[in-house]
């Protein structure tokens, strides 16, 4: 019983110290396509980030002077972040192991791509998406598991930390 | 199966909020009269959309006294209010909000926030099974929340005339009882003493509060005050809804009546104050320089310092034990708030409007160091550049005073006044930068944020109800002001950018109050966004959708419109029946995904024989030869008919297309039998020849929509034809449309310009096109062109130059 509160006191205690900013204008929000491409036989993951708030977020997260705009070394970092905040299971709980593609700057997004080869037999994605969730108070994380023409979908607000989506059949 | 349960509960909706319901069959009429879902029409509200011939609202006055203890972060305030009932019906009692109600450990908010509730606005906190995250953020709030006794303190609740009033606190209420019911056109007076210790805005979340600052020269550090939210304020009662005394949960913000305020602020002696209002005693507050400077600024063309960086920096190392009282009043407001603190630097810059509503409005800005060099150069000009654009699509700033204040808060508005929260860094060098992108936040915010002086500040919209009213209305026209800022300045939201919320099944519609809404920023910002835009530029036209949103803004400025006013007045001033839109947009989830599945390419059959059998021998010979005929001559095999070249008859050079005089003269008996219209009409056909093509679209997402079409010709060029939504209307899954051209088509695409927020371009291309997924595109080679050189990395190149190199190529020349 002891150990078990002590462990999620650190759990706590890695929880990043923020000032919860408020904000009257748009709140923050990430969008995550999985997409199941029949060309090319992968799972491809874009996530899609507000620029300033990736900004922001690398900041605290890393505790550095981040300018995505202009430093290829502050995108990098941020793009790590972000893989290491999203990951994939298949139905049985086997974890995919995704493959950073790149990042890009688009208009006011930062876009952040990872692939993995599709499974013949998956019918099921445990999704985990805690990109920028630890940090700020109203970050919303909405990922679309899209094949097909089809989409299901997960959205990261409510409580649960991982999502299981069945996937749309083809 | 989820989506079948979707389906069944979005029928269950339309059938509670329709009389009329189609039993039989599978049709749905996506373009039904949206009478049925509004309001009934009365004398306060017009069927058109405008306050209607008796239409009244209540007036409140206030004039309050308040003292900010810095010391203790604590106001303590005794204010007088005048209440006016305009409204046909004798008040009994009268309900106030008691907004800091909402930080007692007792109120609604705190009991029913549930772990780890995306939509209560606070730090971090994560539900997982295993084990559940509390962030430090979330550990701050409740310390504070232990250590700080939160709520209103509340006494001496009396008439003006000092008899008791009775009153009960009801959560974020209060109610008033009236020693003498109040009649229609009769006012009454009221008293009260009140008293808060002020939140910590970073460990609360609140709007408002305090931020402090450890690190400045003076001991102890300094703090900024944003005030807001801060005294008893009357609720509105409308004709709509009565008292709209909805609990305050955090989300939904507010509305309440418009009056006149007299406010007497005491803060310590060396604070600067800014706030809603005209400040009426500068004489005792500010020193004749910087009242000389406010002089000057009052025409200048750029903002000048009436506190500059320098004094600002020598004021907050220092501190004082004397206090001073600062006089604000302001006429016809919705609210008041303010903000003070020693660390201000403050510019100011009169921006001359012109007209008679207000032709100088004194736009300011107040903030720390922390906010330097960005605010001083971009905060007030943002504020003027607002105005501009707003006016032009609404009506005149109404008020002598706009101000932006930088504060703990991210951003958040007030009449005459918004907290925006942008910082720069502080760098090892001692110096102060900024990133692009904090620059872009800057601009978009504070755009923002003074752009809600319009909506719902003037516009008196319900947030509490309806976040879209206000939220979404102005995010669209901050993206109209963002593009005449700087075109290149991606703040705006384009439809593309949502069409992956338009997809997902996560979402309720634009029409859902606003404590319920599951995303906040897709549903009550970029969407109703995004349907202006679409309304604007591919359903009414800019002319139209400008007037009728002009008309909007004129007919509601002053006063309170719900949703049916809006939905109203943009149809009846443009002129164009848009219930579909509102019902799609407004009222469903549905999302735009139109497919052009086929197109059949249709040719007039002449019956002149000369003509179609000449066709017939033409189709026959374009197709594919016998794949044995084609392999034996490959074989060199040579047929009989080689073979004996002699041996030709009459088929031999006729074949059965041949024309015979049988069928002209069946023809010319044809001919004969027409009426002489049927004849001119086959005659010119004959003669154009044109190309009739039938496309055929299905309804994939369900938002009924027009379709822009770009037809490809054989000789490459295009046109632009569309299609209106109106289509739909008698079936709204499946339609066919027939286009004629003069030139043969050989592709179309629907929706080439990305206008509609189509979420699958997969199937908008007729023939069908491969559209590469974004990975795909990335990782095909380079773009070539001048547009896709990194000119911002490539200028950090030092030049070579031969004196100074040891290149081998300088040394070889």
């Amino acid at each position: 019983m002891y150990r078990r509160v002590t462990r999620r006191l650190v759990v706590a205690a890695v929880g990043v110290l923020i000032a919860a900013t408020t904000f009257a204008h748009q709140a923050k929000e990430a969008v995550t396509q999985v997409l199941f491409n029949e060309r090319t036989g992968n799972i491809e993951v874009m996530h899609r980030f507000l620029l300033h708030d990736a900004e922001h977020a690398l900041r605290r997260v890393k505790g550095i002077n981040a300018d995505l705009m202009r430093s290829e070394e502050s995108r990098q970092a941020f793009a790590d972040y972000a893989h290491a905040n999203f990951s994939l299971r298949d139905q049985d709980g086997e974890l995919l192991t995704l493959r950073s593609v790149g990042h890009e700057i688009e208009g006011k997004f930062l876009w952040v791509y990872a692939e993995a080869p599709a499974p013949s037999d998956i019918t099921a994605l445990e999704i985990s998406h805690g990109a920028l969730r630890d940090i700020w108070p109203d970050q919303v994380n909405l990922v679309n598991v899209d094949r097909g023409g089809q989409s299901e979908s997960a959205l990261f607000a409510a409580g649960a930390t991982s999502i299981r989506v069945e996937i749309p059949a083809d | 199966m989820k989506k079948l349960f979707a389906l069944c509960l979005a029928l269950a909706c339309s059938c509670a909020l329709a009389e009329v319901v189609q039993t039989k069959g599978e049709f749905v009429d996506k373009f039904r009269q949206l009478d049925e879902s509004l309001p009934s029409p009365n004398v306060y509200r017009t069927a058109g959309g405008e306050p209607g011939h008796r239409y009244w609202q209540q007036e409140v006055d206030y004039d309050i006294d308040v003292t900010l203890d810095e010391a203790k972060r604590r106001l303590t305030a005794s204010q007088t209010i005048s209440y006016t009932n305009n409204s046909p019906d004798t008040l009994r009692f009268l309900w106030l909000q008691l907004d800091q109600n909402r930080f007692r450990s007792d109120s609604l908010a705190e009991r029913s926030a549930a772990f780890a509730d995306p939509s209560r606005r606070g730090p971090a906190v994560t539900f997982d099974e295993a084990a559940p995250k509390m962030s430090l953020g979330e550990l701050r709030r409740q310390q504070f929340m232990t250590d700080t006794e939160l709520g209103y303190e509340i006494s001496n609740v009396q008439e003006t005339n000092g008899r008791e009033l009775a009153y009960t606190i009801v959560g974020t209420l209060m109610r008033i009882d009236l020693n003498r019911p109040l009649a229609p056109g009769k006012s009454t007076g009221f008293r009260m003493n009140f008293a808060y210790n002020i939140v910590e805005e970073d460990a609360v979340s609140a709007r408002s509060g305090y931020e402090h600052f450890p690190d400045d020269a003076r001991e102890g550090g300094n703090d900024i005050f944003l005030i807001a939210q801060w005294f008893p304020r009357l609720a509105a009662y409308t004709d709509y809804e009565g008292w709209t005394n909805k609990e305050f949960l955090g989300r939904g913000e507010f509305t309440l009546e418009f009056g006149d305020y007299t406010v007497d602020i005491t803060v310590p002696a060396d604070h600067l104050v800014s706030s809603t209002g005209e400040l009426k005693n500068a004489n005792g507050v500010l020193t004749a320089t910087q009242r000389q400077r406010l002089q000057t600024a009052r025409t200048a063309d750029e903002p000048v310092f009436i506190v500059t960086p320098e004094e600002a920096l020598d004021n907050e190392a220092e501190g004082t034990d004397g206090t001073k009282t600062w006089r604000f009043e302001a006429e016809n407001v919705r609210d008041f708030a303010w903000a003070s603190s020693r660390k201000f630097i403050w510019d100011a810059q009169g921006y001359q409007q012109g007209g008679s509503v207000q032709p100088l409005v004194m736009a300011m800005s107040f903030y720390p160091k922390e906010g330097e060099p960005l605010w001083s150069n971009y905060s007030t000009a943002s504020v003027i550049h607002t105005m501009e654009v707003y006016s032009r699509f609404s009506f005149d700033y109404p008020y002598p005073t706009a101000q932006s204040v930088n504060g703990p808060v991210g951003g958040m508005e007030y009449p005459m006044i918004t907290f925006n929260g942008p910082r720069t860094d502080l760098q090892d060098d001692g110096t102060r930068t900024y990133t692009l992108a904090e620059k872009r936040f800057l601009v978009g915010v504070v755009i923002h944020e003074i752009g809600h002086i319009y909506f719902p500040m003037t516009v008196n919209s319900d947030e509490r109800q309806w976040t879209w009213m206000d939220e979404g209305l102005n995010s669209f026209l901050d993206a109209m002001a963002c593009l005449e800022w700087d075109p290149d300045m991606p703040w705006r939201v384009e439809p593309r950018d949502i069409v992956n919320y338009m997809k997902s099944e996560q979402q309720v519609p634009i029409m859902t109050q606003s404590d319920s809404v599951l995303q906040l920023g897709p549903n009550a910002y970029s969407k109703p966004t995004v349907a202006l835009m679409i309304l604007r530029e591919t359903v009414l036209g800019r002319e139209l959708f400008d007037f009728a949103f002009k008309e909007y803004s004129r007919r509601w400025r002053f006063r309170r419109p719900t949703p049916a006013d809006f939905f109203r007045t943009m149809e009846e001033a443009s002129g164009v029946d848009l219930d579909w839109f509102w019902r799609g947009w407004f009222y469903t989830t549905d999302h735009v995904d139109i497919s052009l599945d086929r197109i059949w390419k249709l040719r007039l059959d002449t019956k002149d024989p000369d003509i179609d059998f000449a066709r017939r021998r033409q189709e026959e010979a374009d197709k594919p030869a016998s794949l044995t005929v084609q392999r034996n001559r490959e074989a060199g095999m040579q047929t009989w008919v080689e073979r004996n070249p002699g041996r030709d008859d009459f088929y031999d050079e006729n074949d059965q297309f041949t024309v015979t005089n049988k069928e002209r003269n069946a023809y010319q008996e044809f001919l004969k039998g027409l009426d002489d219209w049927e004849r001119a009409t086959i005659e010119r056909a004959v003669a154009e020849d044109r190309n009739y093509y039938v496309l055929e679209f299905s309804n994939i997402g369900g938002l009924v929509m027009p379709i822009p079409l770009e037809l490809t010709f054989e000789d490459g060029s295009t046109m632009r034809y569309e299609i209106p939504a109106e289509i739909w209307r008698r079936n709204a899954r499946a339609v066919k449309k027939l286009i004629v051209t003069d030139k043969e088509v050989v592709s179309v695409t629907a929706d080439p310009r990305w206008e509609t927020a189509d979420v699958n371009m997969d199937n908008n291309h007729y023939p069908r096109q491969i559209v590469p997924s974004r990975i795909e595109m990335f990782k095909s080679p380079p773009r070539e062109g001048f547009e896709y050189r990194d000119i911002m990395q490539d200028s950090k190149t030092e030049l070579n130059t031969c004196e100074e190199s040891e290149d081998s190529e300088c040394t070889d020349e």
